[in-house]
């Protein structure tokens, strides 16, 4: 990612307002939420004493307890296994899994029994657990710690995903998917951590399926997600320079989307290029091109286009790694081609 | 209720099967857990026991009858009951599975009809590929070859393209709203493609075509794009408009004899003359006659034209364009009407170049075919005047102390009066209307 604006300026920004990182406003979230309710706990690696290798969950096991901050072995179906039974008897597991890539080892549990539990039980069972993990490269974590997996889950049905790119929406997410009852997976990008934006210190929750339009515009829609967003304004901000009045919209959640949101903009603006940093094959934004194609297509008046990440492994090497992922250079490009101004 | 016998799926991917034979026949019998029927699919025979106790009924599969999976091939009927009579015809007569030539994929054949063209491996996928019948590909020799496909395939590009008109989704809905054909807009977009603005900008033509007959509702407050001519003509006429001392004279003049002009001239001529091209030949020669009439305003001093250099407005897609007769008090009226053709076409295809638009000394302009009757033309500058002319309509007016029906033509003068005065500009134009009620004039 190209050196991300820190801050973004938000709706609900207000003078006095105080500011988080995103890592803050997720460990809020979760301490939060655990005070008001006994029955969640946290499970993963490295989660008490280390709060994480991203020092997101820092100091919660000093107040809770390693009874409910609880460090796991290297262990991923196990942990998601254990998370997915304890909701199932009525905890309220949030399972932390260090990287999104790793997601791939709890997969049948997420994918076969989470998402399917509620369904097949007639509705006697729920999962009402969290399942925490991150996304997002240019970390120089070479490529088996770098993907952004997030289209893998989003593809199930029975299951919630969330991908927040604020400190807000961060929070209000992660409190969202806590008092769901079903399995909901936050993605949470890792270069974000530290991105700084107001977050009220009052209770809030943003609901999942619930997209936000982070900046207005007439000529084109720039569809970003997590990272992303900050590209896409990065770009807008460029593109307004010379005369091309983008609109960002960030649908916050990939499942469920909202859809009408996303067309509803495509139709104001008559082009969209669809952002997001998961692999572009098959990924999540051609199931959201897909749906603005089809939702606004006699107002379209170009091709939506989309930009992921390019179809290679992550490389480890940083002049490779920074050319994998969409960058604003190259949303603004696009963004000219389709306004006809190249 | 009646107990349907279905066609069971014994394989996963098992689509149909075989009923080989049934152990009881219709109208006997049957226990639940009894045999009932044996069945074959690709893998097995298997033998199907009753689900129910009763009577066999509605059969509607005999033994050797390939079923589909799900499909139900008979009922068992409790004590009472009958055969459900909706579900019996809406069975249609089990089908025999087709025969297994018609499934295989078919390879390519030589052309029907000509059984001595054989098809090369290449050219078959190739036209494969693209989807065309081979049947409808001439061989140069006895076998169609690569060659002959391609060169199928160009002609038929060829002859494809004109008709496909490239737009976008919006400007295709744009245009169906406003009525207006794609292929009659220029597109800006990929390879020509019709874009929305495109459509917005268009123009309706507005001397080749007639008029839509509904005005498409224009959006509130929606800004309809200006070409750079449009422009132009609109700052042009704003500064004449407002910097410009305008007067006007008006004078009808009985138009019959130069009606009878018209007639016997455009016999003797093979070019078309028109009413028009007869007002230019009047009117250069009432100019030369009038000089003061023909001279121009610039920076602050009358400026007299050594010749008459008439302009005439021509209604173009995009506004008005005033192409120039150059020497107009010199030429015929064959050469008139020649030039003035030309000077038309090229200012309706965009054509024009700039000497055909520059040294204009004076304007006609006639709305005549548009059924207009009078009108006040804008003076062009720095020309000193404008004419207008409206239509040729019969009126009753007084001849000799008595009425009579006569093709009148109303003229409007335009003047700058920083250049000519009322009575220069009256005697100018009594001069013309003279002309045009006895065209023998010219020649005095």
């Amino acid at each position: 990612m190209s050196s991300p604006n820190p801050t973004i300026s938000h709706s609900v920004a207000a003078p006095g307002v105080r500011q988080l990182t995103f890592g803050q406003a997720i460990n809020e979230a979760i301490a939060e939420e655990m005070r008001r309710d006994p029955l969640i706990f946290v499970v993963g690696e490295d989660v008490a004493e280390a709060g994480t290798p991203f020092k997101v969950l820092l100091g919660l096991v000093d107040e809770f307890g390693p009874e409910r901050i609880i460090d796991s072995p290297i262990s991923e179906a196990g942990i998601a296994g254990i998370g997915v039974g304890a909701a199932m008897t009525g905890m309220r597991p949030i399972v932390d899994i260090m990287f999104g890539d790793f997601t791939t080892l709890v997969m049948d549990q997420m994918v076969n029994q989470a998402a399917k539990i509620h369904y097949m039980s007639g509705g006697k069972l729920k999962v009402p657990m969290v399942l925490r993990t991150t996304m997002g490269a240019s970390r120089r974590s070479a490529a088996q710690h770098s993907q952004s997996l997030h289209a893998w889950l989003s593809h199930v049905p029975g299951l919630k995903v969330a991908i927040p790119a604020t400190p807000y929406d961060a929070k209000g997410l992660m409190k969202a998917a806590i008092r769901d009852e079903n399995p909901v997976v936050i993605y949470e990008d890792k270069l974000s951590y530290p991105i700084k934006g107001p977050v009220p210190e009052e209770d809030y929750i943003i609901p999942l399926g619930v997209a936000e339009v982070k900046r207005t515009g007439e000529d084109i829609t720039l569809v970003a997600t997590s990272s992303m967003v900050y590209v896409a304004l990065s770009a807008a901000e460029k593109l307004a320079e010379i005369g091309i009045s983008a609109e960002v919209v960030d649908p916050r959640t990939t499942a469920p989307l909202d859809a009408e949101t996303l067309i509803a903009s495509a139709k104001k603006t008559s082009r969209v290029i669809v952002i997001d940093e998961g692999y572009q094959e098959y990924g999540v934004t051609g199931e959201m091109a897909s749906v603005i194609a089809d939702g606004a297509f006699y107002w379209l008046d170009a091709p939506v286009k989309r930009m992921g990440a390019m179809h290679v492994p992550i490389p480890f090497s940083p002049a490779l790694e920074d050319r994998t992922i969409p960058t604003a250079e190259q949303v603004v490009e696009m963004a000219k081609m389709l306004c006809g101004r190249n | 209720m009646a107990k349907e016998v279905i066609m069971p799926a014994l394989g996963m991917a098992q689509e149909t099967g075989e009923l080989l034979r049934w152990f009881v026949e219709e109208g006997a019998t049957v226990k639940a857990g009894e045999p009932l029927m044996e069945v074959a699919t690709d893998k097995v025979d298997e033998t199907i026991v009753a689900t129910a106790s009763g009577v066999l009924a509605g059969v509607l599969a005999k033994a050797g009858d390939d079923v589909p999976v799900g499909q139900v091939i008979a009922y068992i009927l409790a004590e009472g009951e009958s055969v459900p009579a909706a579900k019996v015809s809406k069975k249609a007569p089990v089908e025999s599975a087709p025969p297994p030539q018609e499934k295989a994929a078919p390879s390519p054949q030589p052309p029907s009809g000509s059984g001595a063209v054989t098809v090369s491996p290449v050219a078959a996928r190739m036209a494969a590929e693209h989807g065309v019948d081979l049947a409808a590909i001439p061989a140069k020799g006895g076998r169609i070859q690569k060659e002959d496909v391609a060169a199928y395939l160009e002609s038929q590009q060829s002859a494809a393209a004109p008709g496909k008109v490239l737009a976008s989704p919006k400007a295709r809905r744009l245009a169906e709203e406003k009525g207006v054909e794609l292929s009659t807009i220029n597109g800006s977009g990929p390879d020509g493609a019709v874009l929305a603005a495109d459509v917005e900008a268009w123009q309706p033509a507005a001397v080749v075509q007639p008029l839509p007959t509904t005005v498409a509702a224009q959006a509130a407050g929606a800004e309809i794009p200006m070409s750079r001519g449009w422009q132009v003509m609109a700052q042009r006429l704003t500064e004449s408009w407002t910097s410009v001392p305008h007067f006007y004279l008006v004078r009808e003049v009985d138009a019959g004899a130069l009606q009878v002009w018209r007639t016997q001239a455009l016999a003797r001529s093979d070019v078309k003359i028109t009413v028009s091209d007869l007002l230019v030949k009047v009117t250069a020669v009432a100019l030369s006659r009038h000089p003061r009439v023909n001279a121009s305003w610039i920076n602050g001093k009358i400026v007299g034209n050594p010749s008459v250099n008439l302009g005439l407005a021509v209604a173009v897609d995009d506004g008005l364009l005033v192409p120039v007769l150059h020497n107009a008090e010199g030429l015929g009226l064959r050469e008139i009407a020649a030039q003035r053709i030309g000077l038309v076409e090229r200012a309706q295809s965009g054509k024009l170049a700039m000497t055909d638009l520059s040294g204009g000394t004076f304007t006609i302009s006639n709305l005549g075919m548009f059924g207009v009757d009078a009108f006040n033309a804008i003076v062009n500058p720095p020309q000193a005047a404008i004419l207008a002319v409206g239509k040729i309509a019969d009126r009753v007016v007084a001849v000799d102390g008595q009425p009579a029906v006569r093709p009148m033509l109303t003229l409007t003068l335009s003047c700058d009066h920083r250049v000519v005065d009322g009575a220069r500009a009256a005697r100018f134009l009594d001069e013309l209307a003279g002309l045009i009620e006895d065209p023998l004039r010219a020649l005095e």
